[in-house]
């Protein structure tokens, strides 16, 4: 909330005068009931161009969806991103597969040319270890999806419930910040950096 | 080194416990045990001895940092070492994480070759012959 309005027009302003001298009275004589009465007052008048702006963002948006033509709503949008999770985590399950099938049907070549072709088998295990390394990136992409969702989720329920006066906080229940992304968050650490910074503390 | 030790894999996301599950396979470990958060993973380690646990920090349910903390605080698994493994990598989680007692950070994406050079950092840190 940084758009204060530059000028308070009189009367309001008289009334606000008034509020905040009732605040400090009542804060004063320890009369805790006058006291919030009066802080609710201020809060719910400093929050009031908010709570417009968000009606009508809300009402935007509700008639966007409905007249974009097969857009849909803001959870048909949740499920869409949701499917996504599932596609790529049963591409990397198949992925995965693959690649245990590949080390198995190595195994049956180690007994026939092995002398010959030690070093070239280790060196396909060693692929094949860093491929089932790389499919990690189901987990990077479905954790920012599902971060994406959470918001949306929370944005539409929020959204339904916005009323003047019946200002309800908009909170996520992620736990931690998720994978970093370049050019939208904080530079991430590093595996480097975090080498460095945990042998600095002795680890 | 003993590769018949037993290692619980904690992590919300089902490829990346198979992901762990086959790389320390490929590095000769088969005794595995999974879980998919915090809470289950307390289960599994009050169930039976495990001598390594992996973990995720951003999991729904009980993050791994919270399960990090409630394994040094239980006397009878307080001196299990933990490898966290992440994507979580601001510097003040990294110190959060060593404070709370963590044996090896890694963080995600990883490759291979790091997994495995973090899991000799931590049994050579605990003396036992990597």
């Amino acid at each position: 909330m940084t758009a204060a309005p530059a000028s308070v027009p009189g009367a309001e302003r008289a009334a606000l005068i008034d509020c905040l001298h009732a605040a400090l009275a009542a804060l004063e004589t320890e009369d805790d009931q006058a006291w919030r009465h009066n802080v609710d007052e201020l809060i719910q008048w400093r929050s009031q161009p908010l709570v417009q702006g968000l009606v009508r963002l809300a009402r935007e948006v509700e008639q966007a969806l409905g007249t974009g033509g097969g857009g849909g709503s803001l959870a048909e949008a949740c499920l869409r991103l949701e499917h996504v999770v599932k596609v790529s985590e049963d591409a990397s399950h198949h992925t995965l597969d693959l690649i245990q099938e590949c080390a198995a049907l190595l195994g049956t070549l180690a007994g026939a040319d092995a002398g010959a072709h030690a070093t070239t088998l280790a060196a396909i295990r060693s692929r094949l270890s860093e491929m089932t390394a790389a499919q990690g990136y189901q987990d990077l992409t479905g954790q920012i999806i599902r971060r994406v969702v959470e918001l949306v989720r929370t944005v539409d329920e929020g959204l339904g419930e916005l009323a003047p006066g019946s200002a309800r906080p908009l909170a996520l229940s992620s736990q931690g910040h998720g994978p970093s992304i370049q050019g939208i968050d904080a530079p991430a650490a590093s595996q480097d950096d975090a080498n460095s910074l945990l042998s600095s503390l002795g680890l | 080194m003993d590769k018949n030790i037993r290692i619980l894999i904690v992590d919300d996301f089902s490829t990346m416990r198979r992901i762990v599950k086959n790389l320390l396979n490929d590095l000769g470990f088969f005794n595995t045990t999974e879980a998919d958060d915090g809470t289950t993973a307390l289960v599994e380690l009050r169930k039976g001895p495990f001598d390594l646990v992996i973990t995720d920090w951003n999991m729904p349910g009980m993050p791994g940092i919270d399960l990090l903390k409630a394994i040094r605080a239980d006397p009878a698994l307080a001196r299990t070492p933990v490898l966290m493994v992440t994507a979580e990598a601001k510097r003040e989680q990294i110190i959060e994480a060593a404070q709370a007692g963590v044996n090896g950070y890694v963080i995600k994406p990883f490759t291979a070759a790091t997994l495995g050079d973090k899991l000799g950092k931590v049994f050579e840190r605990l003396g036992t012959p990597a």
